[in-house]
């Protein structure tokens, strides 16, 4: 890549990491692995410099290799989720009043949401792409997208909502 | 839940992000080890493929890079500065828009600010952004002015970012060890143009850091190809700016 080829690249990074790590964030739910994605999604964005200049906007590149990093790492052993004993206390939507602290829960609900829905969940409510667009992210054809994100807002409403209390539950007549 | 909801839901939870910890030189390094590698590749299989076909072709002209970097005009790099009079109040209120300017900027995808400048007598901040203004930026504006200071957008042609990357790698060049009349200068201060519109770099003398009786053209020149086509003013002077 050439001096000016880096300093453009260099330029498009600085301008646009701070959305990266977002969406990156938002599919993770942890700053530091959205960092490490984000980073060594550049790095292979860097290394295929060429497509970088002729495509004009690496953007959607970038965000396609930043989902496979993403989707990749998740496949990895042992670095799925670890299921835990218990699950952190969670409000409906409708007790739910956008305050400090309510971010975990969300994270907490998104983390919820299959992997895959998630993704959608973020490239479109989140990133703004267009159906197509968000195909050509994952990889994966229009139509599973569009019937991922027609899906993905009752998945997280779900998710939103708190778990069955058995203690509320109707005493059995004896 | 609709569409709506789950765009606000998920702004609530990137509002305030933790400390940015990607280095930009990991990403270059990273990712010149990975086009080395893909390089390496490459002329393995053009190797495999030329030993079948039993014709020998080597590589092709490669071009050097091709630098041309705008001559600033003179006095191009505008001076812009907050006036600091003005009643503490209208300070205070100047203060916490430009606060909320920036903070709103830096929470969107693309952050194309450049400047922020305080103007308290005026009770006006005056915002250089790059590119049409965003929505969320015009209604920050429109409520600003409801509670009596103005917002106002100026257009730029470079972000604060892009110019900060820029200095990273202005700063790096050295004085050409070719040209007799760059020997013994050294770059001593750097800074974005307040106006958005390139770079400042001030050239001192290394023995004692007082300023470079002149710019050397070969130093300059090295110093702009650093930046490809971002404006860059070259003077002498030892100080550091701020911009």
């Amino acid at each position: 890549m050439g001096r000016q080829a880096e300093a453009d690249f260099l330029g498009w990074v600085t301008t646009s990491r701070a959305g990266l790590r977002k969406t990156a964030y938002l599919l993770c739910g942890d700053w530091f692995l959205a960092d490490d994605l984000v980073q060594d999604a550049l790095a292979r964005l860097y290394g295929v410099g060429g497509r970088v200049s002729s495509s004009g906007d690496p953007g959607p590149y970038a965000r396609k290799i930043l989902m496979n990093l993403y989707l990749d790492h998740r496949r990895r052993p042992g670095r799925r989720e670890v299921p835990v004993a218990y699950v952190p206390e969670t409000l409906g939507v409708d007790q739910h009043n956008w305050v400090d602290g309510d971010r975990d829960r969300l994270m907490t609900a998104l983390a919820r949401v299959p992997k895959g829905q998630r993704a959608v969940l973020v490239l479109r409510y989140w990133d703004d792409l267009s159906i197509e667009q968000a195909a050509h992210a994952l990889g994966t054809s229009a139509s599973n997208v569009r019937s991922q994100a027609s899906r993905g807002p009752d998945a997280l409403r779900a998710a939103f909502e708190p778990e069955p209390d058995p203690s509320n539950s109707p005493e059995e007549a004896l | 839940m609709n569409e709506t909801d789950v765009k606000g839901l998920l702004a609530a939870a990137v509002a305030h992000p933790a400390a940015d910890r990607i280095d930009t030189d990991a990403v270059l390094r990273g990712g010149r080890r990975r086009r080395g590698v893909r390089v390496a590749a490459t002329i393995g299989t053009s190797v495999a493929v030329v030993a079948v076909a039993g014709t020998l072709v080597i590589g092709g002209t490669r071009h050097a890079d091709i630098i041309a970097g705008p001559t600033p005009s003179a006095g191009a790099c505008r001076d812009i500065t907050g006036t600091a009079s003005g009643s503490l109040q209208d300070q205070a209120a100047v203060a916490a828009a430009a606060h909320s300017v920036m903070t709103t900027a830096s929470g969107l995808p693309t952050n194309n600010l450049a400047n922020v400048i305080a103007h308290p007598a005026d009770l006006t901040v005056e915002v250089l952004w790059v590119g049409p203004v965003p929505m969320a930026l015009t209604d920050l504006a429109t409520s600003e002015a409801s509670m009596g200071v103005t917002v106002e957008f100026t257009a730029a042609t470079y972000t604060k970012t892009r110019m900060q990357a820029a200095l990273q790698l202005a700063s790096r060049v050295d004085a050409p060890a070719d040209d007799p009349a760059s020997q013994g200068l050294t770059i001593a201060g750097d800074g974005t143009c307040p106006d958005g519109s390139g770079i400042k770099i001030m050239i001192a003398q290394k023995a004692n850091n007082e300023p470079a009786t002149s710019v050397p053209p070969a130093f300059a020149a090295a110093i702009q190809s650093s930046v490809g086509q971002m404006p860059v003013w070259v003077e002498p002077g030892s100080a550091a700016i701020t911009g």
